[in-house]
């Protein structure tokens, strides 16, 4: 794997991080003229953007692994190949775990704010806990959210 | 890394801000209304690809 395809999938999501957080922080607070509905959900949104940031760079970094380890090894349904697929996926296994997690915290988190319901609190902290878990569960991937490796 | 894999990178990551930034742009300058926000955000999240280390393999199965 060359420099270039090692760094580039985390460079790319660590600059959408930093734009997210931006953004977050802008909406956070310049915004007197949000409500404050609109103001969660544009929390929401930029937290969106963090994990999709993750979620494409795991899928990138990940194809290219693929592309590098496994394709080489014979033709698309190949024992060959199949078998170092399976192993690959199980070594990604924890990344698209840590992933799914955090999405489906933040829809639930959306999905309590729409509902209008009092109890958006727990489904928020659950959501931001477990983004805020994101770059240590991707870090062995070498996969680095908002900074270097 | 091939010229289509960078173009792809850099496609994706255009794309995730693209898709964000409006949203974003028109909460900061307080032009939403709830029903453009919801939108913007129900749109954000339903945009997260989940497992995607399994969509990428399996597309090279």
């Amino acid at each position: 794997m060359t420099e270039l395809e090692r760094v580039a999938p985390p460079a790319l999501a660590a600059l959408s991080i930093v734009a997210a957080l931006f953004a977050f922080v802008v909406v956070s607070g310049c915004s007197p003229t949000l409500t404050p509905l609109q103001r969660r959900l544009a929390i929401i949104e930029t937290t969106a953007l963090t994990v999709g940031s993750a979620s494409e760079a795991i899928h990138l970094a990940s194809g290219v692994q693929a592309d590098t380890d496994c394709v080489p090894l014979g033709p698309s349904g190949s024992p060959e190949r199949g078998a170092c697929l399976d192993l690959l996926l199980e070594r990604w296994r924890g990344a698209d775990t840590a992933v799914n997690g955090a999405a489906l915290a933040l829809g639930a988190w959306l999905a309590a704010e729409l509902a209008g319901h009092g109890d958006t609190g727990a489904a928020m902290a659950e959501a931001l806990r477990l983004v805020a878990e994101l770059p240590r569960a991707l870090a062995p991937y070498g996969v680095t959210l908002g900074g270097g490796q | 890394m091939s010229p289509e894999a960078i173009v792809q990178i850099v496609t994706s990551a255009l794309g995730i801000v693209a898709a964000v930034a409006p949203g974003v742009l028109a909460a900061i300058t307080g032009r939403a209304t709830d029903e453009e926000a919801i939108a913007h955000a129900v749109s954000a999240v339903h945009a997260i690809r989940t497992s995607p280390a399994e969509k990428a393999i399996e597309e090279r199965r």
